[in-house]
């Protein structure tokens, strides 16, 4: 079945209008013969007008050219309706290998690890982050798979990697839920923990909070000591680590509040790699978004994305009670309306809220309650893209064109 | 102005005759109209004052006791005049054969005439007419003046309308009584029939060489032209497929009409067609003049 992915491109028909016009010209009635007999001429015989074309076999090869010149701009592609294959079993990860076989009695289905490629079941599951979602996995199998394909799907009771959307899949499948648990990644754990820290409901591990003051530095730490407290009130299980600016970073570590000046570039790395710092006393103050503002509107709190982590800069210095001709020298924030902000009652929720980013939505989910659905349609197969071809065609219909034009020019 | 050596070679054979006497200067090959001494007798005449005596035939004085002197004939040479259409009309050629107009083959049967006429020992001169005026080359004979003839009738141009009756002095003045006039041209200036007329009218032998396209004698036009006369400018429109069988009827009509009217006047009129050798209009151009 042949079907166009942009059919607006055979708008470039109207291109048509460009050979037959110019085929359609009159070339004759431009000739003047000079013919002294004219007299005996009668003047009754004027060229009748009719639509006329001259050379019509390169009109109709320049009328196709344009024609598989529009067909390429559609992008035409041919879904194969091929035979019934062997059914396929895919397996996501977080069932064993045995468990499945054993659950599913089809030993001479195709088995396969619900991952990036497909890969055997035979072959151990692909180590590391696989970053892809589950659903987005299942969807891409749904359309590469041979249509008229039985699919089996195994799941673990608790399934991540799941997105918003409902799975929907064309093909007929099986949905089969062993016990077991999708493998938690960096990114669900992440959000796991703000769900968690938010709802109160999940016990999840400590969460170090990295401290690193230099001497100028050690005059915030009180006020960052009574943050932590107050985060601890508000549920957040912290474990503290404060120490010097040039003292390792734990690696368990996730947040860390920086009280050293501008930030050297191994603590850039250690954010790109997903950390989150709180910065002070930044003097490069003016990229990345307004996330905290003073009573007057001056900006107090920057957030800037760096990597895969967030840098949370203040202009300031991280304490209360500073003399004003200080923090205007340092970075032209008034002392008193940094003091306010500050010292306000809901500026420890606002900064964890910060610290926390945006909340992400839930990925894990019981197998059983996010069966896919069928689509009620029959699944389109994979899709061959027939560009080459056409611009193969159009290769040679361009020679023949170029060869007929120019036959017919040497002649003359 | 090269004659083609196959055309050249059938030459050979042609020669001009006059029905009238030849009155050249000189010795040549045509009966003229000069008398005296001589080996072939034309005629007895009366003895008058002033004949020599030795001219007086006295066996004839004996048996009729009269003077009468002998008189012998002298062959003299023909005078040959082509008057060459040079209008605009003759600068038309074939669309099979753009380069070969008219007026080139014009030209070309000048020169076979010119080398017929110098063969024989006549006499020939070359009036091209053309819009602005004329082009001549003098009556004259042997090599010399058939090479000079020959260079000269290469520099002749065709242009214009044909001229007003004042621009005919020349020829009249140097188209002497007996003389043979050779016309050629395209046949559609109407005025040229009666210089034809007129000449013949005054004791000038008149031929008339009619040159015709192959393009007015086919048609081969097909599709929309655009049609020009060269010497008005006048252009028209014609549909060559619908023109063609009327134009074709018509066309032969005014040939024929134009060969009776001269005929008529005893001018005996050929046609050359443009794709046909050179020879073959002057064999039978010369043969019927004979």
């Amino acid at each position: 079945m042949i079907s166009l992915l942009a059919p607006v491109g055979l708008a470039a028909l109207a291109a048509w209008l460009v050979p037959l016009l110019l085929h359609w010209v009159r070339r004759s009635d431009r000739q003047i013969v000079p013919f002294a007999a004219m007299r005996y001429l009668r003047e009754q015989t004027h060229p009748r007008e009719r639509l006329r074309l001259y050379e019509p076999w390169l009109l109709i090869l320049r009328l196709l050219l344009i024609a598989a010149l529009a067909l390429v701009l559609a992008v035409p592609i041919l879904r194969g309706q091929g035979a019934p294959s062997a059914p396929w079993v895919l397996v996501a990860p977080g069932v064993t290998a045995a468990a499945a076989r054993a659950a599913v009695p089809m030993p001479l289905a195709e088995w396969r690890w619900l991952a990036p490629g497909l890969p055997p079941l035979d072959a151990p599951l692909p180590p590391g982050e696989s970053g892809a979602s589950l659903s987005s996995l299942l969807r891409q199998a749904d359309l590469e798979l041979p249509p008229r394909t039985a699919v089996t799907i195994v799941a673990p009771e608790e399934l991540g990697g799941l997105d918003a959307e409902r799975v929907r899949l064309a093909h007929s499948f099986t949905w089969r839920v062993l016990p077991g648990a999708s493998p938690s990644s960096a990114v669900d754990d992440g959000a796991d923990q703000s769900v968690g820290a938010a709802s109160g409901s999940r016990t999840t591990a400590p969460l170090t909070l990295a401290v690193r003051a230099d001497t100028a530095g050690e005059a915030e730490l009180p006020l960052v000591r009574a943050l932590a407290a107050a985060w601890q009130v508000e549920g957040l299980n912290l474990q503290w680590d404060s120490s010097g600016p040039d003292a390792a970073l734990p690696a368990t570590s996730a947040w860390l509040i920086w009280l050293a000046g501008p930030l050297p570039p191994g603590i850039d790395a250690w954010v790109r790699r997903g950390g989150t710092v709180l910065a002070s006393r930044q003097t490069a103050h003016d990229d990345g978004a307004v996330v905290l503002s003073d009573a007057a509107g001056a900006p107090l709190l920057r957030e800037r994305q760096l990597g895969r982590g967030r840098v949370l800069s203040l202009a300031g210095p991280l304490r209360l009670g500073e003399p004003p001709a200080t923090a205007a020298a340092q970075g032209g924030i008034g002392s008193a309306s940094l003091n306010a902000t500050l010292g306000a009652a809901d500026f420890p929720h606002t900064l964890l809220m910060l610290m926390r980013g945006p909340p992400r939505p839930p990925v894990r989910a019981s197998a059983a309650a996010v069966a896919p659905l069928a689509t009620g349609h029959a699944p389109l197969g994979p899709a061959q893209f027939l560009s080459p071809y056409v611009a193969l065609g159009v290769g040679l219909l361009f020679l023949a064109e170029r060869l007929l034009a120019t036959r017919r020019r040497l002649g003359a | 102005m090269l004659i083609p050596s196959d055309v050249r070679a059938r030459l050979r054979g042609l020669r001009f005759a006059s029905r009238l006497f030849a009155n050249g200067l000189g010795l040549g090959q045509h009966r003229g109209r000069s008398r005296g001494a001589g080996l072939e007798f034309e005629q007895y005449r009366s003895y008058e004052i002033g004949d020599e005596p030795r001219r007086i035939d006295w066996k004839l004085y004996g048996r009729s006791d009269r003077f009468f002197v002998r008189e012998a004939a002298r062959d003299s040479p023909l005078t040959i005049w082509v008057l060459l259409d040079a209008t605009a009309s003759m600068a038309q050629a074939d669309t099979a054969r753009p380069g070969y107009t008219k007026f080139a083959a014009a030209k070309l049967l000048a020169a076979c005439l010119a080398e017929i006429a110098v063969t024989q020992g006549d006499n020939i001169g070359v009036i091209g007419i053309t819009g602005d005026g004329v082009q001549l080359v003098g009556a004259g004979g042997g090599a010399r003046h058939r090479d000079r003839l020959l260079i000269e009738l290469d520099a002749f141009v065709c242009g214009g309308r044909w001229p007003s009756e004042a621009m005919f002095a020349p020829v009249w003045e140097r188209v002497a009584i007996d003389s043979l006039v050779v016309i050629i041209s395209d046949g559609f200036d109407a005025a040229l029939p009666v210089v034809a007329q007129k000449l013949a009218a005054a004791r000038r032998q008149v031929l008339s060489l009619g040159i015709v396209a192959c393009d007015e004698r086919d048609f081969p036009f097909a599709g929309g032209f655009i049609f020009r006369d060269p010497e008005t400018g006048a252009e028209c429109r014609v549909d060559g497929a619908a023109a063609r069988t009327d134009f074709l009827a018509r066309f032969a009509a005014a040939r024929r009409e134009l060969g009776t009217g001269l005929a008529r006047h005893g001018v005996p009129h050929v046609e050359h067609y443009l794709d046909e050798p050179a020879d073959v209009v002057l064999r039978r151009i010369l043969a019927g003049a004979g």
